[in-house]
């Protein structure tokens, strides 16, 4: 065989895959093996040339400035919690719904189609009698991939809580006729009539969704509790509310 | 009943991506930039996108994602290689207290040295080297510098070269 070319030497220096015969090549040959010194000696060189102090980055400062980055590209198109009162939320939903649903909900029906069409559970999609409208209505946006809950077993009078450490975006869907009522930290929803589904953003801070006073979820889309009543599902949970 | 999500898309963790991450992006950038702010900038604007995207395996991917990204932006930031202000003129030498002052110098004057060097090289040699002396396989090279896995060693090589030449051309040019 012929001496081994540098790059090979330079992919066994580097514990990179090497065929068996220019393992062996090199073990025997006195060139190629003075070769593979050589370029080691370089690395060494190199690596002391490149050592530098890990730089002096403050951490929470970049942190800080990320969540701006990612608020500021998510405000484009995301509708705002933040309300004072009854009326004001009413109007900002209205818009929401409008704004938001052609291009979130479709997902999410077909996620609560796929979830539920088989299962009997009450739902868009399971074959049940539609109640007042099939459409979804939903507020804020989540474009970003994560977990979504879907509480099932809600009926007229029933209620719904998400309760937020800090708040942060969240996409909230309910069968039209649902009535919110949306705070800083709080979203609660009252008079539920079919499912509601939350869609729980990665890297959110933690969360905590109460049906009926009991808490079905809370923690955030990497670790959480959840109720007893949940059924894994693929990307979320879907849980059956107690009754009111 | 406590979950740790495992199921995939992998979660990304915002915190764990800084503490596992950030640090060595940073240095990983400044060394491509020659430039500080420029290199936390890029930094962040690698990690933004992180979090805009799916990542379907396990925290290694995240790191080789964070800087394929960061390179593909401090290449549209450095399509010309004028202007580039030099890592020295903005953090001047200083000593630590519990350090020589002339170790120190010699210290910064190799990475001043490495620095130079660095910038004489075309981008891709310099993403090259820095990305294996970043701890990256030649699988994660080739994918991250859009080139074939066999041929890492080679392109390599003649990077490793290059620098190696242009640190000596600068110790004798001074
Ligand atoms: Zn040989």
């Amino acid at each position: 065989m012929m001496h081994v070319n540098e790059g090979l030497l330079l992919a066994l220096r580097d514990g990179e895959s090497v065929t068996e015969e220019a393992l062996s090549h090199v073990e025997m040959c006195a060139v190629c093996s003075s070769g593979l010194e050589e370029v080691s000696a370089r690395a060494a060189l190199i690596r002391e040339m490149l050592e530098e102090e890990v730089p002096a980055v403050d951490l929470e400062a970049a942190k800080a400035a990320v969540r701006a980055r990612l608020d500021r590209s998510r405000t484009r198109s995301r509708v705002p919690f933040i309300v004072s009162s009854v009326r004001r939320a009413a109007a900002i939903l209205l818009v929401a719904a409008g704004a938001v649903s052609a291009f979130q909900a479709p997902s999410v029906r077909s996620w609560l189609s796929e979830r539920f069409g088989d299962s009997g559970a009450t739902g868009p999609g399971a074959g049940t009698a539609p109640r007042q409208s099939e459409e979804l209505q939903s507020v804020g946006i989540a474009a970003r991939p994560g977990l979504v809950i879907a509480l099932t077993g809600l009926d007229a009078g029933h209620r719904v809580a998400l309760v937020f450490e800090v708040r942060d975006e969240v996409e909230v869907s309910a069968a039209e006729g649902t009535r919110f009522l949306i705070a800083d930290a709080r979203i609660d929803a009252s008079d539920v009539v079919g499912p509601v589904v939350i869609r729980v953003p990665v890297g959110a801070p933690a969360l905590t969704i109460t049906a009926n006073g009991r808490i079905m979820f809370t923690g955030t889309d990497a670790e959480y509790d959840v109720d007893s009543s949940g059924v894994q599902a693929d990307g979320g949970w879907i849980f059956r509310a107690p009754d009111a | 009943m406590t979950v740790r999500a495992t199921s995939s898309p992998t979660p990304v963790d915002f915190d764990a991506v800084f503490d596992q991450h950030y640090a060595d992006l940073v240095r990983y950038c400044r060394r491509l930039t020659g430039e500080s702010d420029a290199a936390e900038d890029i930094a962040q604007e690698s990690v933004c996108r992180l979090f805009g995207h799916e990542i379907r395996a396990g925290p290694a991917d995240i790191r080789a994602w964070l800087f394929k990204t960061a390179t593909n932006l401090a290449r549209d930031r450095y399509r010309t290689t004028t202007n580039r202000r030099r890592l020295l003129e903005v953090h001047p030498v200083q000593p630590s207290a519990s350090e020589a002052p002339d170790r120190a110098l010699e210290r910064e004057e190799r990475r001043a040295g490495a620095r130079a060097a660095l910038e004489t090289m075309a981008p891709r040699d310099r993403e090259m080297l820095l990305m294996r002396y970043s701890g990256f396989s030649y699988k994660e090279i080739a994918e991250a510098l859009g080139v074939s896995s066999s041929s890492v060693g080679t392109l390599l090589s003649r990077a490793e070269r290059r620098f190696a030449d242009a640190v000596t051309g600068l110790e004798v040019g001074a």
